[in-house]
C-alpha cells in the first residue's frame, strides 16, 4: 500500500552507465533533480553497466546481480524517506515488480 | 455507436509527413529548440489532437487520445488497447500466438548511405533474465515512464493513453535521424538518441526529452526504447 506516496521505479536497461532510477514528472531520470546522494547515483549507474554488459546469464549470476540491485533500491528508499515508495523490476528466481 | 476498431485507430493517430505542413513545422521545430509554439497551420490541421510531438527532422506526431479504441475481445485485461497494435492480426500475433518476430513497425537507419530496416517486433520479456526485445520488453520495464511522458503534458491523458504510438514515433525519428549514435561492439547493438519536443493541444511548447533507443545491428530489431531526460547512450 503506497497511498499518495511518490512512486519511484528502479528498472535495469541495456544502456551501460544509464541511471536506472525513474522519478515521476518532471524529474524522471535527471539525476541533477533527484533527492539522491551522488554516491548512490554512481552505484546505480555502475550496477546498470554491469548488467548491460553481463555475459554470464546463469541463474546464480542473475540472482546475485539483482540482489545487489535490490540492496541499492533499499538504500534509495532509506534516503528518500516516507514520502516515497520505491519499487523495482526484478529478474531471476523472484521476478516481477517488488515494492520496498 | 462505436466506430470500427481499425478506422478508429487510424483516425486517432496522425503522423504528418511529406507535406507542406512538414516544411512549416520543421521551421518551427528546428529554429527554436524550445519555447516557441508549434506552427499554427499544424495545430489548425489537427483540431482533435490532444498533444503534439516534434522531432528535429520536423516530423510531427499529432495524437487524439480522446478517441476510444477497443481491442478484440480476446485482448488481455492488463494491456490497455495499444493503438500501435492497430489490427486484429497484429494483436493476435503479439498477445495470443506470442510471435516474438512479428513486425509491428519498420524504421530506416541510414548507415553511411546504406539504409538498414530496423523492426519493432512484438518481442518478448524474459522475467528470469530481465532480457528481451520489442514491444513486450519495452512494456515490461518502461511503459510506465512512456505513459508518464504523456501524462506530464497539461493536455495529455492522465493514464498516458497512446504511449506506444509516441514510443514508435520516437523510434522512427531517433533511428532515422540520430543526434547521438554509439556502437556497442560487445553485443552488436547501437544506441541512438535525439531530442523530442512536446506541445499541448494548442501547440504551446511544454518540454523536451531525449529518448534513447537500442537496436541490434545483426538482428535488425529494436531491443529497448526509453524516454530519458538526457542523452544516455
Amino acid at each position: 500500500m503506497t497511498g499518495s506516496k511518490i512512486v519511484v521505479e528502479v528498472v535495469a536497461d541495456e544502456i551501460a552507465g544509464h541511471l536506472p532510477v525513474w522519478f515521476p514528472a518532471p524529474i524522471f531520470d535527471d539525476a541533477t533533480r533527484m533527492p539522491i546522494s551522488p554516491g548512490l547515483e554512481q552505484a546505480f549507474r555502475t550496477w546498470n553497466s554491469v548488467g548491460a554488459d553481463q555475459i554470464d546469464t546463469s541463474a546464480a549470476a542473475i540472482d546475485e546481480h539483482y540482489r545487489v540491485g535490490l540492496g541499492l533500491a533499499y538504500t534509495l528508499a532509506e534516503e528518500l524517506g516516507s514520502d516515497y515508495s520505491v519499487r523495482m523490476l526484478m529478474a531471476g528466481s523472484r521476478p516481477g515488480w517488488r515494492t520496498l | 455507436m462505436k466506430r470500427p476498431y481499425l478506422a478508429t485507430a487510424l483516425s486517432a493517430l496522425i503522423i504528418i509527413s511529406g507535406s507542406a505542413l512538414t516544411a512549416t513545422s520543421a521551421s518551427a521545430a528546428s529554429d527554436t529548440p524550445s519555447g516557441a509554439p508549434l506552427n499554427a497551420e499544424v495545430v489548425a490541421a489537427n483540431p482533435d489532437a490532444q498533444w503534439f510531438a516534434v522531432a528535429p527532422s520536423g516530423e510531427v506526431l499529432a495524437s487524439n487520445e480522446a478517441a476510444p479504441v477497443e481491442g478484440p475481445s480476446s485482448s488481455p485485461g492488463d494491456v490497455a488497447t495499444p493503438r500501435l497494435i492497430d489490427d486484429p492480426i497484429a494483436w493476435a500475433a503479439c498477445f495470443t500466438a506470442h510471435d516474438e518476430d512479428y513486425p509491428l513497425r519498420s524504421y530506416n537507419y541510414w548507415n553511411s548511405g546504406n539504409p538498414k530496416v530496423i523492426q519493432l517486433q512484438c518481442g518478448y520479456h524474459d522475467s528470469m533474465t530481465g532480457r528481451g526485445h520489442g514491444w513486450h520488453h519495452i512494456s515490461a520495464g518502461h511503459e510506465t515512464q512512456w505513459r508518464q511522458r504523456i501524462a506530464q503534458l497539461s493536455s495529455g491523458s492522465p493514464t498516458g493513453a497512446g504511449w506506444d504510438d509516441l514510443m514508435s514515433f520516437v523510434n522512427k525519428e531517433v533511428i532515422a535521424h540520430p543526434i547521438v549514435d554509439v556502437p556497442r561492439g560487445s553485443n552488436s547493438t547501437r544506441c541512438v538518441g535525439a531530442p523530442i519536443m512536446m506541445y499541448d493541444s494548442y501547440g504551446n511548447y511544454e518540454y523536451t526529452f531525449y529518448p534513447s533507443v537500442v537496436f541490434g545491428t545483426d538482428s535488425k530489431r529494436v531491443i529497448t526504447s526509453i524516454p530519458s531526460s538526457a542523452y544516455t547512450c
